[in-house]
């Protein structure tokens, strides 16, 4: 067959099935290329962003005995969001831990597999350590007076109150300057 | 006096934990659910988790250690089943004519083709041990994965161990020092004032009486 009529033939075949038209049809060719959708965060998925809040909630009152405040809540997210994460991973590693036990001369897939998913495991592992050191480091601080009084957003001063602190300034813009320097600048 | 509202005090009895927030047992089947729940129940007691986050450690650290147990077993399952593998290689290497037959005979455990193997690895001073050297020649690639696995997973379970501690040390100490501040504070609201002395009498008017 030459190459024009092959041509030809492909665009004929073409017209005949352009893929599926039912929405079920549609709907299943969608997920063709997903493997374990391990990449997609956990907040992409509604059922699990509630199991995410309700999991920090009961981090935070386990803890502390009631709910923490803004700064402990992210942190305890953010664990709990690793937590999520992690049990996503061990149930996608279960199957192929099955298909290792059920026939073990043909191991080999199964083990490419599961290191695959042995990544995902590790970086959910070090997400959790993390956000777990860092809420644990939040909801046990005391609040310093010097934190207490240093403005949260140095940019959101009133000219009058930079007028008073830093003396009269020309600089027409916000200062430029992180938190850290706000601290700074308020304690004597 | 109840605590500054600042200042976080651990709970005094901590809610119960749903064990479904932490997902469903890692158990394929053909595993014991009563043994897994026992070494979980023996987990629990030995570290005594106090909130969720130390629950959650405690329920991997058994996972961990039953996923161990389980690659373990694994590593020898699949040593065994591919036996015949060994052996074929090892007959191939003797030039024994129908390898490939009498290594499948031999491993569905047929009398006669095990006493003629045995008779062929007698012949020439070969036993188990190097059939089993084969078999790990041919699996090489797999076993050195699941070694790896499990090399993985203990030290898994040793970075729980030490978040553990870390997490205890941290969260207790500061805790402490919360509450060694918030009980400091009270005692300052509390203190007794001594009532001023009162001005002594003049010695001279004493002495004139």
């Amino acid at each position: 067959m030459t190459d024009t009529a092959r041509a030809r033939a492909s665009r004929r075949n073409a017209q005949k099935s352009t893929g599926p038209k039912t929405a079920a049809g549609k709907a299943a060719v969608a997920r063709n290329a997903r493997r374990h959708g391990l990449t997609l965060p956990v907040r992409a998925d509604p059922i699990l962003s509630r199991e995410v809040e309700t999991l920090a909630r009961a981090i935070e009152t386990s803890a502390t005995g009631r709910p923490a405040d803004a700064h402990g809540h992210a942190h305890a997210c953010e664990a709990a969001e690793a937590m999520v994460d992690l049990r996503r991973v061990r149930e996608a590693k279960l199957p192929l831990v099955a298909a290792l036990d059920a026939d073990p001369r043909h191991a080999a897939g199964p083990l490419r597999e599961l290191g695959r998913l042995d990544r995902y495991e590790r970086r959910a592992l070090w997400r959790r350590k993390l956000a777990i050191r860092a809420f644990a480091a939040a909801v046990t601080a005391p609040p310093t007076p010097c934190q207490n009084l240093a403005p949260r957003h140095p940019e959101k001063r009133s000219r009058s109150e930079r007028v008073s602190k830093d003396g009269p300034s020309e600089q027409a813009g916000p200062p430029h300057g992180s938190r850290g320097d706000a601290v700074r600048r308020s304690s004597p | 006096m109840s605590g500054s509202p600042d200042l976080p005090v651990p709970a005094a009895s901590p809610p119960p934990v749903d064990p479904a927030c932490f997902g469903r047992a890692p158990l394929v089947p053909g595993d014991d659910r009563a043994a897994y729940e026992a070494l979980q129940a023996q987990f629990s007691a030995a570290l005594k988790p106090r909130d969720v986050v130390e629950h959650g450690w405690v329920r991997e650290s058994a996972d961990l250690f039953w996923e161990r147990l389980r690659l373990r077993r694994q590593r020898a399952a699949m040593m065994t089943a591919c036996a015949d593998e060994g052996m074929q290689r090892l007959l191939k290497g003797l030039h024994v004519q129908d390898f490939f037959s009498l290594s499948k005979r031999w491993a569905a455990r047929e009398l006669a083709a095990v006493g003629q193997v045995d008779a062929l690895l007698d012949a020439v001073g070969l036993g188990m041990d190097h059939v089993m050297a084969q078999t790990l020649r041919h699996l090489v690639g797999e076993i050195e994965r699941i070694e790896r696995m499990i090399a993985s997973n203990a030290a898994r379970q040793a970075a729980i161990v030490r978040e553990i501690d870390f997490y205890r040390r941290q969260f207790g100490a500061d805790v402490r020092r919360v509450v060694q501040a918030a009980e400091q504070v009270h005692e300052a609201e509390f203190a007794v004032v001594a009532p001023p002395l009162a001005p002594a009498a003049p010695q001279s008017a004493e002495a004139a009486a």
